[in-house]
């Protein structure tokens, strides 16, 4: 055969309406889909954060009772997460109504559960069931959200984003009803991270560093909404004195959102703080903002930068390295601009290859082509991912197979979802200023280093 | 089979086509015809002046009460006058679900049986407009070899009618001619006559019947019958036998030439023509034909259990055709979905690749760079089809010369009634295109999907003249998804290797078109799987092209092990090597066996299990004096189960269901307890273990797995981290 490979094909918005939902503790998502549509997310959201079993329904001062996931039949098949209503041929015709009433009869009756999402499958949204009164009629005192049409090849960012605000919007007025705001100018200052999820590579360790680095600035993070985020967190989401959105083609529009919503101000970073200079650019505007000290953040900064120095400085008197090393990533615009940023200011790196896979925020395009006209690197965005001779290759795990059963020898590091099949049990991070010493770290023992 | 030709009538709602329909059906019937009239619209009263007023059942209301597989033609075909043929395709309540999707759904049915062979003629009466890919279904050149539009002078139905004829051209293009004409239903309204006449002339098509507008149709009507049952009314009776003697004699058919909105409306309101730019020739006369363009829908299913709720379906056939069609590693497999079904099912093939690739160092190259692409359906292609989006992505593929494209469509595609198989008519002598309508979920589960991809590609690959010869065979029904396979086929390939054997084709696995293409040079075939897919595929492939097959699949266990070998060493000749291969291992697992005998003498084994065909375990257990005291078979499936060969010596359920599972165990007190996912049990005192759902084929799979709970038995069993669960729930619950 000739002509280019077929290309790993990455989430669309299904996944991110349902990875965004699923992002909330003691949340059930029903997916009102076949089953060829839930086991994927199933399988996959039970293994991306540490769950807590699924509980029976809460009974007056009893004891928490475990469900018994053997008898999780038919909504579940054995798989506490994502349910779905396993429609066939049939529904596709007669609707689906009556199984969407079923499936939420059965997990009022059977699991406990704070906040309810539906997401509709592709094939489900063309039916247009009124998922609205079925809910009316069966858990009329729900907190619900619905997520009607899950969109027809929008990428994950655009689905996670809409459930995000659909979130905020369905269940918001309820939530927030009820919270008292407290006098933002008497307290310590606080923050929503905005963006974040379950579905990301590194994620629990991105958000333990990120909250580690704000507590160093005197700042605390009130809710990570998508990011394993209690009801009791969303509650106070608008009492947060700035919205930061970490990743801007995640969340922007939900910031503004909220801005509407709630009055809170948002700050929108250029990509993730990743990166000693991103990281400490990027904080210290927080701390602008919100008048904080970010001298801490800065002084634990330049103490990882001077341990990167003596690692990276040990490999550079043997060989060079890492200067002039070719590397190319493939993921979402702001992981692509952030590390190439990070690789080439600080690692004098070169890109070889730059594959955007979703997400299309324009001012981030432009940093994206100003950094690369600085550096006088070509067009390595025009390049394609499989071509690549680059000695280094960051992108997730079906790019970095792929590449494998090609001829030309590279390191392949993961970035995004999904990996190839390392099971982490201590969190790490590609984030702030731990995640930046992980990534020298990654980088340093991918090299072919003269030994 | 003598194909009955199948008219068409469209027309918009309420203009009264229904009465042509049943008109038209019965004066077909009076000149002689065996005529079967199909109903397409949800409120089904295309046929009840037929029925002498009578509303008979949908296919659709029948269909959703019966199992599939016992769904019979009888209960929802009826008779009418002069013996025609009454059938409705029913549809859902308005506001809810997809009618057109069921007009899908009761053809395939009406496929399935082919309720249609016995009739010479067959007419569609269509809802309205062609508002959907479903209501189109008619309109495809697998149905319609005629189609007729009902109109009057009024504007609306002038313009249904105009858009009936883009629908048509969607199908046709301009290669195609099957619009025989228009059917004047008179209305009485100003200039009513020049306007239709103005409408056919600028659409190229001639006015085949004008029928009048008469208290005739209604006084039949009311006494629930056609009119051609009626006295005193001979006039309107002879356009009806005029139009029926046309069908008789051979129609004429013209190219659909459908106007533009404003050419329309010029030529309705004032009363201009538009040029005709087109060709509108007549083609030749058609008359009832021998054989179908397209291939029949193929009516063999699986036997699945009876009853009136549908069990879950476990996975969708979109994914299970996926998974099967990568494995043809020149081909070009193409998903007609949105991104989401491709994106999970490039997840589901790619993750056994990426794990042998990351944790053993095992290259499989079609799982780890398949050759899987996805039209990525949008929300336009859903509105308005997505058929112009797929054939692009088809041409684009074809020029990159692959051994062929292979089409795989989602239920999404299938909703809206793309129809993926005229694709195939982009075939080059080079590459063929291959359409798998698995429709999703639609066609059925996962593992049906995967027996729609074999036959398919088989069907559409396999050379038929190509005769057995030389020392090679075919491996079988390799399992599409598993950890195991590249393992497995090592093994399999070393024995092979050892006794002088080639493998022809790994059907499919890893194999090119031009493998398959040879199938047939292989004298023997191996089943990879002794399962219910892999006995059914081996049943079909010997059916249709003779293939001969070892009659054991590859073994698992020692003694299976052995006599493989020797059936094939007898086959090829080749006793000699196959018995040294044999006692290579055997001394290896009788030390093996008396190793383990003193630890398991008299140890009792409670086992639940998804699998069948254990002997590979239960042997070695045997031999080492493992007791069993229960095997409980969890049948979801609810599939005829065989354990062992040896059932009389086990005490077997084999429709065991779990929960009674903590019961039997404290009844029954077992050494071991053994599932295929390790279960929480009471029996604090026992060891518990799981097994593996698929075993690495060859000699040692069943005492390794015995070695491992023996090892097990002689250790302290369980590690400090079980008893932490309680810090887990303190901390992260």
């Amino acid at each position: 055969m000739t002509g280019p490979c077929s290309k790993s094909i990455t989430p669309d918005g299904l996944s991110g309406m349902i990875f965004a939902m699923e992002g909330i503790k003691n949340a059930i998502v029903l997916l009102n889909g076949p089953m060829g549509c839930k086991f994927y997310h199933s399988t996959t959201s039970q293994f991306l954060a540490l769950r807590p079993p699924l509980y029976l329904p809460a009974s007056d001062g009893g004891e928490k009772v475990p469900v018994d996931y053997n008898f999780l039949n038919n909504w579940f098949f054995r798989q506490p997460r994502v349910p779905c209503t396993w429609l066939d041929g049939y529904d596709y015709v007669y609707g689906t109504a009556d199984k969407v009433r079923d499936g939420l009869c059965y997990l009022r009756e059977h699991v406990n559960f704070e906040l309810l999402a539906i997401v509709n499958s592709p094939g489900a949204s063309l039916i247009g069931d009124n998922l609205e009164e079925l809910v009316r009629e069966t858990l009329p005192d729900c907190l619900c959200v619905m997520l009607e049409s899950p969109g027809y090849s929008t990428d994950f960012c655009t689905g996670y984003e809409t459930a995000l605000m659909e979130l905020f919007r369905q269940v918001g007025s309820r939530l927030w009803n009820q919270t008292a705001r407290p006098d933002r100018a008497s307290r310590q200052k606080s923050v929503n991270l905005l963006g974040l999820s379950v579905w990301q590579r590194y994620w629990e360790g991105d958000l333990a560093e990120l909250k580690r680095l704000f507590t160093l600035c005197g700042i605390t993070v009130n809710c990570c909404p998508a990011a394993q985020n209690s009801l009791e967190e969303l509650r106070r989401l608008p009492a947060a004195d700035l919205n930061v959105v970490v990743f801007p083609e995640m969340a922007s529009r939900a910031a503004a959102f909220l801005q509407d919503a709630c009055g809170t101000p948002y700050y929108i970073c250029p990509g993730p703080p990743a990166g000693f200079s991103q990281t400490e650019e990027i904080f210290s505007e927080i701390c602008r903002i919100l008048r904080t000290d970010v001298t801490p953040l800065i002084t634990e900064s330049e103490r990882a930068r001077a341990l990167s120095w003596s690692k990276i400085d040990g490999v550079h008197q043997m060989c060079g390295l890492p200067d002039g090393s070719l590397f190319a990533v493939s993921g979402s615009l702001s992981q692509v601009f952030t590390l190439s940023r990070f690789f080439m200011e600080y690692l004098g790196m070169i890109p070889d290859c730059l594959e955007v896979t979703e997400g299309n925020v324009t001012a981030l395009r432009e940093c994206l082509k100003t950094l690369l006209q600085e550096h006088k690197a070509g067009q390595p965005e025009q390049k394609d991912i499989l071509e690549t001779r680059a000695e280094l290759v960051f992108a997730d795990g079906n790019t970095i197979a792929a590449l494998k059963t090609r001829q030309h020898p590279f390191c392949g590091i993961e970035i995004s979802q999904p990996g190839m099949g390392y099971t982490d049990v201590l969190p790490k991070t590609q984030m702030g200023i731990r995640g930046s010493l992980f990534l020298v770290e990654q980088v340093l023992n991918g090299l072919m280093t003269k030994l | 089979m003598k194909k009955p030709l199948e008219l068409a009538v469209y027309g918009k709602g309420g203009i009264g086509k229904s009465t042509v329909s049943a008109n038209l059906s019965a004066a077909l019937a009076l000149s002689g015809k065996r005529v079967l009239q199909i109903g397409c619209d949800p409120k089904h009263d295309s046929t009840r002046l037929l029925m002498g007023g009578t509303v008979i059942p949908t296919v659709l209301d029948y269909l959703k009460t019966v199992d599939k597989q016992t769904a019979r033609t009888e209960e929802i075909l009826r008779t009418g006058f002069m013996d025609v043929g009454c059938i409705e395709a029913g549809g859902p309540k308005p506001g809810v679900g997809c009618a057109g999707r069921g007009i899908i759904t009761a053809f395939e049915f009406l496929n399935q049986h082919h309720t249609k062979d016995a009739y010479d003629i067959v007419l569609y009466d269509v809802l309205g407009d062609v508002v959907c890919g479903g209501f189109a279904v008619p309109v495809r050149r697998e149905y319609a070899d005629a189609i007729f539009l009902v109109t009057s002078g009024e504007f609306m139905a002038l313009y249904a009618a105009n858009n009936i004829l883009r629908g048509i051209r969607n199908y046709d293009g301009d290669t195609w001619r099957r619009v025989a004409g228009i059917i004047f239903n008179e209305r009485k309204v100003a200039d009513e006559t020049e306007r239709v006449s103005r409408f056919a002339r600028a659409v190229g098509l001639p006015i085949c019947a004008r029928v009048p507008r008469s208290d005739a149709f209604a006084h039949a009507e009311r006494q629930n019958r056609t009119l051609m049952q009626m006295e005193d009314c001979e006039a309107e009776q002879n356009v009806f036998h005029e139009l029926a003697r046309q069908i008789g004699e051979g129609l004429r058919l013209y190219e659909a030439c459908p106007l533009s909105d404003e050419e329309l409306e010029r030529v309705v309101f004032d009363a201009k023509e538009p040029t005709l730019q087109r060709s509108a020739a007549a083609s030749c006369p058609i008359a009832p034909t021998e054989d179908s363009a397209y291939p029949e829908t193929e009516s063999e299913e699986p036997p699945v259990a009876t009853g009136q709720e549908r069990p879950p379906l476990y996975g969708c056939a979109f994914n299970g055709a996926a998974t099967a069609a990568i494995n043809l590693k020149d081909a070009l497999v193409i998903a007609h979905s949105p991104k989401a079904c491709a994106f999970y099912t490039w997840q589901n093939i790619s993750s056994p690749g990426r794990k042998n690739l990351f944790n053993r160092g095992i290259l499989m190259p079609s799982a780890i760079s398949p050759h899987f692409e996805c039209t990525e359906m949008e929300q336009s292609d859903v509105v308005f089809g997505g058929i112009e989006r797929l054939r692009e992505a088809v041409a684009k593929a074809i020029s990159r010369h692959p051994g062929a494209v292979v089409v795989i469509s989602s239920c999404v595609s299938g909703i809206t009634g793309d129809d993926i198989r005229s694709l195939e008519a982009l075939s080059t002598p080079e590459v063929p295109v291959i359409t798998i309508p698995a429709d999703g979920d639609i066609a059925g589960d996962y593992m049906e999907g995967i027996r729609l991809a074999m036959h398919t590609l088989a069907q559409k690959l396999i050379d038929p003249s190509i005769r057995p010869q030389g020392r090679l065979v075919n491996l079988v029904g390799e399992t599409g998804v598993s950890n195991n396979r590249e393992v497995d086929f090592r093994i399999v390939k070393s024995w092979l290797d050892a006794i002088d054997i080639s493998i022809g084709c790994r059907y499919l696995g890893e194999s090119t078109c031009a493998q398959m293409r040879n199938f047939l040079a292989a004298p023997l075939n191996i089943l990879a799987n002794d399962n219910a897919e892999g006995r059914e595929l081996k049943s079909w492939l010997s059916e249709t092209y003779g293939c001969t097959f070892l009659d054991e699949a590859l073994p698992v266990g020692f003694g299976a092990t052995a006599r493989w070998l020797r059936k094939l060493g007898s086959i090829f000749d080749c006793t000699e090597e196959a018995e040294k291969l044999i006692a290579g291992q055997h001394e290896l697992y009788l030390e093996e066996i008396e190793r383990w005998k003193p630890v398991f003498q008299g140890k009792r084994v409670f086992m639940t299990t998804i699998n069948t065909n254990m002997d590979w375990l239960l042997d070695a257990a045997d031999a080492v004096g493992l007791r069993f005291v229960f095997i409980g078979v969890m049948n979801y499936l609810r599939q005829p189960v065989k354990i062992t060969d040896r059932p009389e010596k086990y005490p077997i359920d084999e429709n065991f269901d779990w929960s009674r599972s903590r019961a039997l165990i404290k009844e029954l007190h077992p050494d071991i307890v053994l599932s295929n996912y390790v279960t929480r049990t009471d029996a604090e005192d026992c060891l518990i273990d799981s097994m593996p759902m698929s075993p690495v084929v060859g000699f040692h799979s069943g005492i390794e797995t015995i070695a491992r709970w023996g090892r097990l038995m002689q250790t302290k069993r369980k590690g400090e981290w079980t008893n932490d669960r309680s810090l887990f729930e303190k901390y992260y619950a």
